[in-house]
Parts: C-alpha cells; structure tokens; sequence
C-alpha cells in the first residue's frame, strides 16, 4: 500500500519535470523540422553542381562559393539591399515616428485611427503592389493625370521602369505597407513613458524638441532596440513586393539579395549557387545581428 | 504649431486611405472609362466583379486562402501558448536555449528556405497540397507571436500559480483554468496576427502550389495582374475583393488585436 503510494508520488514527479519539455517541445520540433532541417539541406546543397530545383549534381567542394565570391552581381545585390533596408528605415522610422508623436493622446480620433490606420499592414502584398501599381502607371496612371493637368510634369513619369527611381519608388511603397505596423509598436512604448518625466522637464523650460530627444527617445530605448534587431532582418527579406513590381529590374536596379537568389534558382536553375548565396547571406545576418545585440543592446 | 498637426494628420490620412479609395473607385467605373483618371464615376457597374467571379477561380481561391488562414491560426495558436508558458512562468534545464532557437528563426531570410521547403515537402508529398503552406506560415507566425506572448505572461503575478500548486491543481490545469482567461487579449492578438501572416503570404504559395485547384488569393491575384495587364477592371476588382474579407475580420477583431499588440510589446 505504502509502496503503491510512493510509485504514484514518483510517477507524478516525474510528469511534474517532464512538463516544460512536453509544452514547449512541441513547437521546438516544429521549428527544427522546417527551419534548422531545410538549412541543413541548404549547405549540403551549396557543395554541389545542382541546377534544376529537385535533381542532383555533382559534388564540387568550394567552387559554388567560389563563384558567389567574384559574382559582381552577387555584391551589387548587397549594395542595392543595404540601400533597401536603409532607406525603409529612414523613411518608415520618421513616419511611424510621428504618427505615433501625434495619436499618443486620449481623444477618442486617435484612438480610432490608432485601430484602422494599420490596414495597409494587413493587406497582401501584392494587392499593395496593384494600388500602387494602378496609381504610378506610366500611361494612365492618376499621379501622371495630376501632375500633367497641374502643369508640375511635362510628359508622363514612368516612375517604376526608371532605373534611377524605381527602387526609390518601391522603398517607399514598401514603407506605406509596413509603417503602420511599427507606429503601434512605437506607441505602445510610449504609453508606458511615466507622465511625471515630462512635467518636470516642462518645469525646467525644456521645448518640445529638447523633450523629444532627452525623454522620449531614452525611454523608447527596449522598443527601438527590438524595432532595430527585428525590422532589419524583416525588411532585408522582403521579396515578394520587389518582385511582383519589378522583378528585380529595370536592368537589375531592384535586384535585392533575396530577388537575385530566387532568380539564381528559379530561373537560372541553378540551384548549387543559389544555396551557396544563402550560406554566405546568412552568416553576415547573423554577424549584424551578433553585432547589433552587443552594441545596440539597452545597457539596464 | 495646431494647424501643423492637423495639416500633417490629414496628409498621413489622405497617404493611407487615397490608394484604397482610388482602386475601389476605379472597379466600379465602365471598362471604357477606367483609364480615364475621373475622382467619381460616370457610371456605375459591377461588371467587374461578376466577370472575377464567374470567369476566374477567384472564389476556389478565397476558400484556400480561408482554409490556410484559419489552419495556421488554430495550430500556431496552440503550438505558442504552451510553449510559451513554459518558457516565460517554468523553470528548467535549456529554458534559455529553447527561447533563442525559437526567436533564431527571424534571423534566417525566408528566401533561403524557398528551395529547402520545397525539397522537403516534396519529400513528404505534400507539394500542392494546402497543409504544406499551413505548415510553413505557422513557422513564420512563431516566432514574433511567441515574443508576444511574454508581455501578457509576465503581467500575471507569479503568486498566482504559486497558489493554484499549493491547492494541488496539476500543471496543465493552472494553465487551463487560471492562465488562460487571464491572457485571453494575448491569445485574439496571436490568433489575428498568425492569420494576417498567412493571408498575406506569397513566395511559398507561388513555389508550393502548383494546381489552379490549390492556388490561395495572392498567387490568383498575381496571376489576373500578370495575364491581363490590360485588363485592370478585373485587377482592381480582384484587389477589393482581397482586401474585403480582411476588412471585415479587422472590423470585429481589430480594436483588441491592436490593444494587444500594445499591451504584449512594452512589459
């Protein structure tokens, strides 16, 4: 009876240590089956002579790297992605900045536009790319129909097939799609900035601007740090909007790291140097990303 | 300094809504007319539409994308919840580690797993089959759901399972009966999250796929806007017709998803 007891305390304990294993288990396996196994098969890939997606080459050691290392268009796809993600960042950061700035009140108009004005980051992406698409066109596009009839253009912009504007243009259609989503963010951070750091800074004369800079953005440090780690890497991998506009021209001046691997496999076939590309794209991901946290992390 | 702000605060209303406006105002307008950059219809038709939905699978579409939406909201929605209450309320041997591995999956661009995805679905023969792109979008949703989670995890005082063990409630009824009404806002936020993530995926919907049967919105809207270039009566159409069942759900879940989004991302 006794010993009947101490087996049933025994086996309870033993479910009570197995517990945090069996409820995060499951979505660990999860990830390791779909994320860390495919990267596997990725460096695996990346030592071989694979063209077609689905067949299998033959090994060559490092020449696929070999290949990614001198490919011009392999680093001027790094140039083009760090003027990518630069740019989203200026652009998106000053309007998701003050658009916070100016719904961080109680009126019931903020809080409303604070719900609805997130829609354009709820929207598929390539809806995103037909508004705008149907809005630039270089033909009938309205912008065009304004700017001739208000006499500001001459003939029609073709802003999207221009190689100097085009990936302008998309950085800032790709942030009309995503700033929405950091300004929540943005203003959840600073609804949680005590109001009594404002009143006495107003106390001692500080303006707005001083406010700003010695309040406001100190006390954002967490959120801007996550912002930072999370919405480069995020903005980095956009594709799928570069490439149902562009696809990656006119003459490669949209060619962004993530377009030019899937073009490298899906449309050149060639799937050893689209692996390789991967390998060497992520380890500086991973650099910045090891970098970014030892340098950029909050000090508290 | 006022009449800045409200000069500013139309500016950004006007930048937000002008292209919803436009595209909506143009899928009304007659196929002759649509070219022509009028702020108001001549006249009205709904030619469009009854052309997108008879002519085109737009509504197999629609039921795919739905299927694939909830199937990833459901499943990500389980797999993170436990998860995370183990990792944010449990103490134990490889917390620490189990947590990066999780948030490690934002490192990697989702491009690099296009080729491998596809490998392994094909593997496990699931290539055009609708439970592959539900696989992957709960991968994708993971991650940012579960550092989510933490805000709502840690608003919760630690006395509180405290107690419940002491009274000899087990584990999983803690978290079922004590935990789970308490961040109920965190689960709607997740839920809305993983949806949004999944209705708006593309990349692998256009790779993972391959049967008109099988497609989801996005590649279907892809495909009109590459066919009928001309045709932008259909595009423009079909662009409302991909945002609506978005509007609709946002209307009734949107004010708590973004009072989630809030709440979960400053604790």
């Amino acid at each position: 009876m006794v010993a009947k007891q101490t087996r049933v305390r025994k086996k309870k304990n033993r479910i009570r240590k197995a517990m945090p294993y069996l409820l995060v288990g499951p979505l660990v396996i999860w990830i390791l089956l779909t994320v860390f196994l495919p990267l596997s098969s990725v460096i695996r890939e990346s030592f071989y002579s694979t063209g077609f997606v689905g067949t299998q080459g033959d090994f060559v050691g490092f020449e696929n790297y070999m290949n990614v290392f001198g490919s011009a268009a392999y680093w001027g796809a790094w140039q083009k992605s760090l003027l990518w993600v630069v740019g989203n960042m200026v652009v998106q950061t000053i309007l998701a900045f003050s658009v916070a700035l100016l719904l961080n009140n109680n009126r019931k108009i903020s809080q409303m536009a604070r719900t609805w004005m997130i829609i354009p980051w709820v929207i598929p992406t390539i809806v995103v790319a037909i508004f705008w698409q149907w809005i630039l066109n270089g033909s009938y596009g309205v912008l065009n129909d304004v700017l001739l009839s208000l006499n500001i253009i001459g003939e029609p912009l073709n802003l999207l097939g221009d190689s100097t504007w085009s990936l302008f243009v998309i950085i800032f259609i790709n942030s009309w799609h995503w700033f929405p989503f950091l300004a929540v963010i943005l203003l959840a951070g600073l609804s949680g900035i005590p109001k009594e750091l404002y009143e006495a800074s107003a106390m001692d004369g500080a303006n707005k601007w001083q406010e700003f800079w010695k309040i406001t953005l100190p006390s954002l440090q967490h959120t801007t740090f996550a912002l930072g780690l999370v919405g480069t890497l995020w903005m980095f991998n956009i594709f799928d909007l570069i490439h149902s506009l562009t696809e990656g021209g006119p003459a490669g001046t949209t060619t962004t790291v993530p377009v030019l691997i899937y073009q490298e496999a899906f449309e050149s076939y060639n799937l050893g140097n689209a692996s390789a590309m991967s390998v060497v794209t992520a380890l500086f991901l991973i650099m910045f990303a090891v970098l970014f946290v030892r340098f950029a992390a909050p000090k508290d | 300094m006022k009449l800045f702000k409200w000069i500013y605060g139309i500016a950004l209303v006007l930048l937000i809504a002008f292209p919803f406006y436009w595209v909506a105002i143009s899928s009304f307008k007659l196929p002759d007319q649509i070219l022509q950059a009028d702020f108001w219809p001549k006249e009205w038709t709904l030619q469009h539409y009854n052309e997108l939905i008879n002519a085109t699978p737009y509504l197999t579409n629609l039921r795919n994308s739905l299927f694939v939406s909830f199937g990833t909201m459901i499943i990500t929605t389980a797999l993170v919840v436990p998860a995370s209450y183990a990792i944010y309320r449990m103490e134990f041997k490889g917390r620490k580690f189990f947590y990066y591995l999780i948030l490690a999956t934002f490192i990697f661009p989702t491009m690099l797993l296009l080729v491998p995805v596809y490998n392994l679905m094909s593997g496990v023969n699931l290539i055009d089959n609708l439970w592959s792109l539900i696989i992957i979008n709960v991968t994708f949703a993971a991650p940012f759901a579960t550092w989510l989670m933490s805000g709502f995890f840690k608003s919760i005082p630690p006395s509180l399972d405290e107690s419940a063990a002491v009274d000899g409630a087990g584990q999983l009824r803690i978290l079922f009966q004590i935990i789970l009404p308490l961040i109920a806002p965190g689960l709607a936020t997740i839920a809305v999250y993983s949806f949004v993530v999944s209705w708006t995926e593309f990349a692998f919907a256009s790779v993972l796929i391959s049967s008109e049967a099988n497609q989801v919105l996005t590649v279907g809207m892809n495909q009109i806007m590459g066919q009928y270039t001309v045709r932008w009566g259909w595009t423009t159409a079909g662009g409302m017709l991909t945002v609506i069942p978005v509007l609709i759900f946002f209307g009734i879940v949107g004010k708590y998803f973004v009072r989630g989004l809030t709440e979960g991302s400053i604790k």
